[in-house]
């Protein structure tokens, strides 16, 4: 090998570095400042920049279901949705103490849990969605146990993002670039909810009628972690609501173990950790409220999220 | 270890630097632990099949080269028994099985069913098997002498690059650069890392991404429309090219950048304008061993005519089954095999049959994806079914309908967005142009082009696999055969 070609050599490699490295950072760049779906409540979070005295944590049952304006017009406190669809406890996790760390109004935080938040999992959902904040020891730790060997890569190897990134980030990056430019997409007058105006579907009878029993399991090691969560937030001197959310009744005969659920929560409780069951509340009774099984629709978000203002209205005036 | 991984990344630089730096006594020895490295990352313990083999074929090249007359051809029998022994065990003996299983219960025997192994086919077995069987068939024929050192003979079997997917090397061209002792060249290297480059792109870029709505749609023999099946039969046919041709291209790339040169196993063979060229062109390792050891050993061609058309039959229904323990390979062979009788039938009375032009271009690429179908459907009933559903069309009577309805639309796309579906048409055209160019010669002055040009090449290259590739640890599909 002769000098010139370690020379030439040397030089298409660091053109390649950065190369990679500028475009990585135009990406990420963009992405942080997206308003764009839910990287936007990921920012929000990472970036401090939002401070609700009451914030609502869940997955898409409570992204669709819980509707801040009602409980900041009920309750008269602000409050943000912070939910993100397909993401559990383990996943979210991150969200919620980056967010307590950094918060020096949030009075309640809402856990919005559903038959899976102490099952184990293997698999992170649209890990893409955190990418931009991998950085942030918080996210890191919570994503890390779940999928490790993706993560650290992600966080510590040069240009691993890339084969992470999908086509919904890249959307996110120019979204992003728009709105620094001056063309931001309008503001989040609904606070992270998404209403869903649809209706009860006929095939979701049949499709109950098929269905085998779905059987919750509740993993002790998540249950721990969950219980020091609850513990920092408390810490803070954060007052911690846990609801478990309406689930239409036909949906619910099919679930199994939720007494288990339901004990594990009720065992958490305290001065400062709250549970509401609206398992069962009465709108579970009629499927106009219900889009399926486990999410209401806007008619039934509306009662859902009224149903929660009192509670909290009840809490904050402790 | 999978071409497109991480631990790839890392193994291949590390291991190639090591070659260069050590001594050339000892490369042998370093490329034979790397191999086992390789190979230890799928299923440790299957390395002990690839001992078991090696050490059977090391005895039995030295003993025929020592040997004369009828003890000669027992060696060899031996050496090829033991080959087959493991590829009957651990590939076909369960589908041996379920045909006996099926067959006693048809005709109505009550028995005990029989049971099955429970084994995992070791990645790569019918490659290296094959590899091992040239090596000894080659002594036997005297057209290479036996290797003595153990350790280079376990290193033309298990040499990591071709050791899983091949291109199946016969010991004339690899074992003798084995032993040469090279010096680094920068052009060898800057070539082999271009050739890895072209390789991973056909495989994550297109073949993974068409892979993706080829499975949507084949796991759902009857949920789509004609359209939708023959696009995912087109789609196939593109996908197992680049992943297969992929494979090879990073196999070949990353011996060349040690100064090895492997054989070449594909040759723009969607460029074929009948079967018989087809059949030079796809798969070169593989469809001249066919032509060595089977198809000229059964009289080839200089047989009558009936005979000869048997020959081709019978080495194409083999050549199936090589590739998997299932039905569908078999009538997949077994339809080249008619195509090719058929062809040299037809094109005996109509010659222009036999003409380059782009119809029997077209015609050809026709033939071989209709029989792409049994190799990709799942089984023999998927396989009917997508048949039969080739020519069906959408319920409202017009595809025109499915456009207008957003749902249905989906239909139209092979499950997929617009977009992704109307990228992934994009990839098949871009890939038969460079592919055309490369055939006539462009690239062959590629070197001598400025750097600016050559390293924006590289560039896009690298980029199109960091953005637009899959990474979700696709195997290569002809990992399983």
């Amino acid at each position: 090998m002769t000098a010139r070609n370690i020379k030439l050599s040397l030089i298409f490699i660091s053109i390649v570095f950065v190369a990679l490295y500028i475009t990585e950072l135009v990406i990420d760049t963009g992405v942080r400042a997206s308003d764009y779906s839910h990287y936007h409540k990921v920012n929000l979070i990472a970036e401090h920049s939002i401070d609700p005295e009451v914030a609502v944590f869940g997955s898409s049952v409570s992204e669709v279901g819980i509707d801040p304006r009602i409980l900041k017009g009920k309750a008269g406190i602000s409050a943000y949705n912070f939910s993100i669809d397909g993401t559990r406890f383990v996943q979210m996790k991150g969200m919620v103490e980056e967010f307590a760390e950094h918060s020096t109004q949030c009075k309640t935080v809402v856990l919005t849990e559903y038959f899976g938040t102490f099952t184990g999992t293997e698999q992170l959902t649209e890990v893409h969605r955190f990418m931009a904040h991998i950085n942030n020891d918080n996210f890191y730790r919570a994503l890390y146990p779940i999928q490790p060997d993706l993560i650290w890569k992600l966080r510590y190897v040069p240009f691993y993002k890339f084969i992470a990134m999908e086509h919904p980030y890249y959307k996110a990056s120019y979204l992003g670039w728009k709105k620094k430019l001056g063309h931001g997409s309008p503001e989040d007058t609904a606070f992270g909810y998404t209403p869903k105006y649809l209706t009860w579907g006929g095939q979701l009878d049949s499709i109950n009628k098929l269905s085998g029993p779905i059987v919750i399991t509740i993993d002790p090691r998540i249950v721990g972690e969950y219980k020091a969560m609850v513990s920092k937030l408390v810490g803070k001197g954060i007052d911690v609501l846990i609801v478990l959310p309406p689930v239409q009744k036909d949906g619910r005969s099919l679930v199994k173990n939720l007494d288990g659920l339901r004990n594990a929560f009720q065992e958490m409780t305290s001065s400062k950790v709250h549970f509401l069951d609206l398992t069962t509340m009465p709108i579970t009774e009629d499927k106009r409220y219900f889009y399926n099984n486990s999410h209401v629709n806007r008619e039934g978000s509306i009662i859902f999220s009224d149903t929660l203002a009192s509670v909290i209205k009840g809490i904050i005036s402790k | 270890m999978l071409f497109n991984s991480f631990q790839f990344l890392l193994f291949f630089p590390i291991v190639t630097l090591i070659y260069f730096l050590l001594p050339g006594r000892f490369r042998w020895l370093h490329l034979l632990i790397a191999s086992c490295v390789f190979y230890a990352a799928f299923i440790p313990a299957y390395i002990l099949i690839l001992v078991f083999t090696i050490l059977i074929d090391y005895y039995a090249g030295i003993k025929i080269s020592e040997s004369a007359g009828a003890r000669r051809k027992r060696f060899l029998v031996l050496s090829i028994f033991a080959n087959v022994l493991i590829l009957a065990v651990f590939k076909y003996y369960n589908f041996f099985i379920a045909n006996v299983n099926e067959l006693l219960g048809l005709l109505n025997v009550h028995t005990q069913p029989i049971k099955y192994l429970d084994i995992i086919l070791p990645i790569g077995l019918s490659f290296h098997t094959f590899q091992a069987m040239s090596y000894t068939i080659e002594v036997y024929k005297g057209k290479f002498p036996p290797e003595r050192h153990l350790g280079y003979y376990a290193l033309y079997v298990m040499f990591y690059p071709q050791l899983v997917a091949g291109p199946i090397e016969r010991p004339q061209n690899v074992l003798p650069q084995l032993h040469k002792v090279t010096r680094y060249d920068h052009n060898m290297m800057i070539s082999g890392l271009r050739l890895m480059l072209w390789g991973l792109f056909k495989k994550v870029v297109i073949a993974d991404r068409l892979g993706g709505m080829v499975n949507e749609v084949y796991n759902q023999p009857d949920a789509y429309t004609g359209f939708a099946y023959v696009m995912a039969t087109i789609f196939f046919g593109i996908q197992i090219y680049c992943d297969f041709s992929g494979y090879s291209d990073i196999a070949i790339g990353s011996a060349r950048t040690m100064n090895i040169n492997l054989m070449k196993n594909f040759d723009t063979p969607y460029f074929s304008s009948t079967i018989s060229e087809f059949w030079r062109r796809w798969h070169i390792s593989l469809s001249t061993w066919f032509r060595d050891y089977l198809y000229i050993p059964l009289g080839g061609n200089k047989v009558s005519y009936s005979r000869w058309y048997f020959n081709l039959f019978i080495v194409f229904v083999i050549s199936g089954f090589w590739h998997g323990a299932s039905w569908n390979f078999v009538i997949w062979g077994g339809l080249h095999g008619i195509f090719l009788i058929v062809g040299s039938l037809m094109q005996t009375r109509f010659p222009f049959l036999k003409q380059k032009n782009i119809v029997n271009i077209l015609l050809t690429f026709a033939l071989v994806n209709f029989a792409w179908i049994f190799f990709r459907a799942r089984d023999f009933g998927d396989a009917f079914q997508i048949v039969t559903n080739l020519f069906s069309t959408p319920a409202s009577g017009s595809y025109f309908n499915l456009l207008h309805s957003d749902y249905m639309a989906n239909d139209l796309y092979l499950g997929e967005p617009l977009w992704k579906f109307a990228a992934s048409i994009l990839l098949i055209p871009i890939l038969f142009i460079l592919e055309y160019f490369m055939q006539k010669g462009y690239f062959m002055n590629f070197e001598r082009r400025s750097y600016a040009y050559k390293w924006a090449v590289y560039l896009v290259l690298i980029f199109a696999i960091l953005i637009f590739g899959v990474f979700d640890t696709n195997q290569f599909i002809y990992f399983q055969f």
